[in-house]
């Protein structure tokens, strides 16, 4: 039976941190491999974090199951439409890369030169999380699932 | 050397100078509140470096619980400035002195790293 933590926030980057914690220690009762928590907590702190930032307000989402060794994390919140625009456009970057890293260190190039933003929570998830990103829309609402693996 | 340091509720920086090179230590949690913080703290350190000629900046982190990538772009847009200086004109080597018991640190640091990989090192 997967092991599952839900959580349902309004969108206050003071919380954010909050959460990763929150996160952080429930999966360290769950798994021996550290580095895998660490992972996790990283990409829940990205997406919640993404979501209070570029979110339309109202409730944001967080859902994270353990099944076996796969841990996978679901942020879901209101997003307007060139909000969404925005994060498509976000992951069709994200797909054209030749890999995780080399788009990752794009942006990291790109994000010394931004005035604004960094732009890089997707692709550190990707990168430094090891995880499979992807995002589904539907009407306002967004879902970004973030997965990966324990040792 | 003028480099206010940063006493936010969740992170804190300090930096102080001694031996021709000039000691950071930020700890806590560098999240979005602190991306300007940080930003500022940055520019300050680079300038002060650069107007001292400093040889060496080492950045102590081994109390930085975690940092997001809202303050991975200062960080980011400082390493880019040092690399684009010229020798004796802002340019210095980096060391991160860093914990190997926070595993994101080994992952974000090397990414980093990677910005000028002839100025950044890393140790443990």
């Amino acid at each position: 039976m997967p092991r599952q933590l839900n959580l349902t926030i309004w969108p206050d980057l003071n919380l954010v941190s909050v959460v990763r914690r929150f996160a952080e220690e429930a999966l360290e009762k769950a798994l021996d491999d550290l580095d895998a928590v660490s992972r996790a907590a990283m990409a829940v702190h990205e997406l919640v974090e993404n979501a209070a930032k570029y979110g339309s307000g109202g409730a944001i989402d967080l859902h994270v199951e353990l099944e076996g060794a796969e841990i996978t994390i679901e942020v879901t919140n209101r997003a307007t439409p060139e909000a969404q625009n925005a994060l498509r456009a976000a992951f069709a970057e994200m797909e054209m890369a030749d890999s995780p890293l080399d788009h990752y260190q794009a942006l990291l190039r790109r994000a010394a030169r931004r005035t604004t933003g960094s732009g890089l929570g997707l692709a550190r998830v990707a990168f430094e999380g090891e995880m499979s990103v992807a995002a589904r829309f539907d009407g306002d609402a967004v879902r970004v699932r973030a997965v990966t693996r324990a040792s | 050397m003028t480099i206010a340091p940063i006493e936010l509720p969740a992170l804190t920086a300090s930096a102080r100078l001694a031996d021709d090179a000039i000691w950071v230590t930020l700890a806590g949690t560098a999240d979005a509140h602190a991306q300007s913080a940080l930003a500022a703290f940055l520019c300050d350190l680079h300038a002060s470096a650069t107007a001292g000629k400093i040889g060496a900046v080492e950045i102590d982190v081994r109390d930085l619980i975690f940092m997001s990538s809202s303050c991975m772009k200062p960080l980011v847009t400082w390493l880019a400035s040092i690399d684009a200086a010229e020798d004796g004109e802002g340019r210095y080597s980096v060391c991160f002195l860093s914990n190997p018991r926070l595993h994101w640190q080994r992952r974000s640091l090397q990414a980093l790293s990677c910005f000028a990989a002839e100025l950044v090192s890393i140790q443990q």
